[in-house]
């Protein structure tokens, strides 16, 4: 819900798809947020079952890192480029392009940590 | 039922569907008959499908008779060497069938050089499937076989195809020798999915009357990239698949999940095969897609996240079914 809906949102600002109009995409953002906070919420509850499992490993601090550097673009996608209504599509698209590619970049890789994390971890729970 | 009985129900119809789709397709070519075209590609498209369930069943048909009297492993081994083969010919002609059914949608025809390529590669794939039609025949009938020793006495041509069968033992060694080399695997599986649900969500969501705003048609032209998606998902899931055979069949998750994908095929049939697509085709901004429309859409979205939650279950519910 929350990366395929932005995911979506970066490639249309980067000029694929560009029969789609891009301010409707707007309505997006709704899901995208109740994604965010599914992830967030069921994310605290992993963490506070397994502690130790994820805060041993670096490559968990990574992703947080990389997923709050994406909902901050995310914030700034909202704000910046679809929070004008009567902004033409191609200054949305020449706004957004930048934080497009950073977005997926970042969705990329916290999504690659997160799967890291599955096999990389020294310890499920704290070694008596 | 058990995955003996799945996998002899199931085998018959990538041998015979890829030779129904060939002879489809070569009519077409003579009596330059495009709907004949069509009809092989969906075949080919639907043998691709198909051929998982049937790749994936022969592990646990495997577990059921493996300790029987008169079975040899030799011959299992063959014949599963000769389906991953075949398996990696139909996924090809498959999805290059879907490429071409996409082309044939958007300038009316499949170009040409998918034309030709669809065509080489079905035949390879006739005669790949016939041979794991012949090496599965040869593990349970006696009676048929050539020689007491089938896979010493192959001929030529079958020694020259075994040459570039995989080594199921080795394979399977392969996928797991490396942890990163799985987590890449599985990392790719899950940018897969987010390439199927953001254009497929997307499309479905329009069709129940969310983001109005948005033309069908616009939308719509995402679908390649659920397709692309796809294509990374049955390679990714696959190569999964060879690395823990026994631990993805004997799982009930699992085949629940690839029970799913089915549906989800037959799904997409409703939607293409059916008025239902030209219908919603040219629907332009706060045009109401028809109920039908709305019940394939909803359909869709509940489906591929039950496929999403299936998927998380696999590793809690291994092992439940029995059969070893």
């Amino acid at each position: 819900m929350l990366v395929g809906a932005n995911a979506l949102v970066d490639l249309r600002l980067l000029g694929f798809s560009p029969s789609i109009p891009l301010a409707p995409l707007k309505r997006f953002f709704r899901i995208m947020w109740i994604g965010f906070g599914i992830n967030a919420a069921t994310g605290v509850v992993l963490l506070i079952s397994y502690p130790t499992k994820a805060l041993t490993n670096p490559v968990f601090y990574a992703k947080l890192t990389m997923i709050a550097s994406a909902i901050w673009i995310l914030m700034k996608l909202q704000k910046e480029v679809f929070g004008d209504p009567t902004l033409p599509e191609t200054d949305m698209m020449a706004r957004g392009a930048s934080l497009a590619k950073w977005s997926l970049a970042l969705w990329v890789g916290a999504i690659s940590a997160g799967r890291l994390l599955a096999y990389t971890f020294k310890y499920i729970l704290y070694p008596f | 039922m058990n995955l003996a009985h799945l996998h002899l129900l199931l085998n018959h119809f990538p041998i015979i569907g890829t030779i129904v789709g060939v002879g489809l397709f070569l009519f077409s070519l003579a009596g330059k008959n495009d709907d004949l075209q069509r009809a092989g590609l969906i075949i080919f498209s639907v043998m691709a499908l198909l051929s998982l369930p049937t790749f994936f069943s022969g592990i646990g048909a495997q577990g059921a008779i493996e300790k029987l009297p008169g079975v040899s492993s030799v011959l299992i081994d063959r014949h599963e060497g000769a389906a991953t083969l075949a398996l990696l010919f139909m996924e090809i002609t498959g999805a290059l069938s879907l490429a071409g059914l996409w082309q044939s949608h958007k300038f009316s025809r499949p170009a040409r050089w998918n034309i030709v390529t669809v065509l080489l590669l079905s035949l390879i794939t006739v005669g790949l499937m016939a041979r794991v039609g012949t090496t599965g025949g040869d593990v349970r009938h006696p009676e048929i076989r050539a020689g007491a020793d089938p896979a010493a006495n192959e001929g030529t041509l079958g020694s020259i195809v075994h040459a570039f069968e995989p080594s199921p033992d080795k394979f399977t060694k392969l996928m797991t020798a490396n942890k990163y080399w799985w987590a890449f695997m599985m990392d790719m599986h899950f940018i897969g999915l987010i390439m199927i649900i953001g254009a497929v969500g997307a499309l479905d969501l329009r069709m129940l009357g969310f983001a109005k705003a948005l033309p069908i048609a616009s939308v719509h032209r995402l679908v390649p990239w659920a397709l692309a998606g796809f294509a990374i998902n049955v390679t990714t899931g696959v190569l999964a698949f060879i690395g823990m055979p026994v631990f993805y069949t004997y799982d009930v998750a699992f085949w629940i999940k690839i029970f799913a994908v089915l549906l989800l095929g037959l799904n997409a049939a409703a939607f293409y095969l059916t008025d239902t697509f030209k219908m919603v085709e040219h629907m332009g901004p706060g045009e109401d897609a028809p109920p039908r429309a709305k019940i394939i859409a909803a359909s869709s979205l509940v489906l591929w996240f039950g496929v999403i939650t299936l998927g998380r279950y696999i590793q809690s519910y291994q092992g439940t079914i029995s059969g070893r």
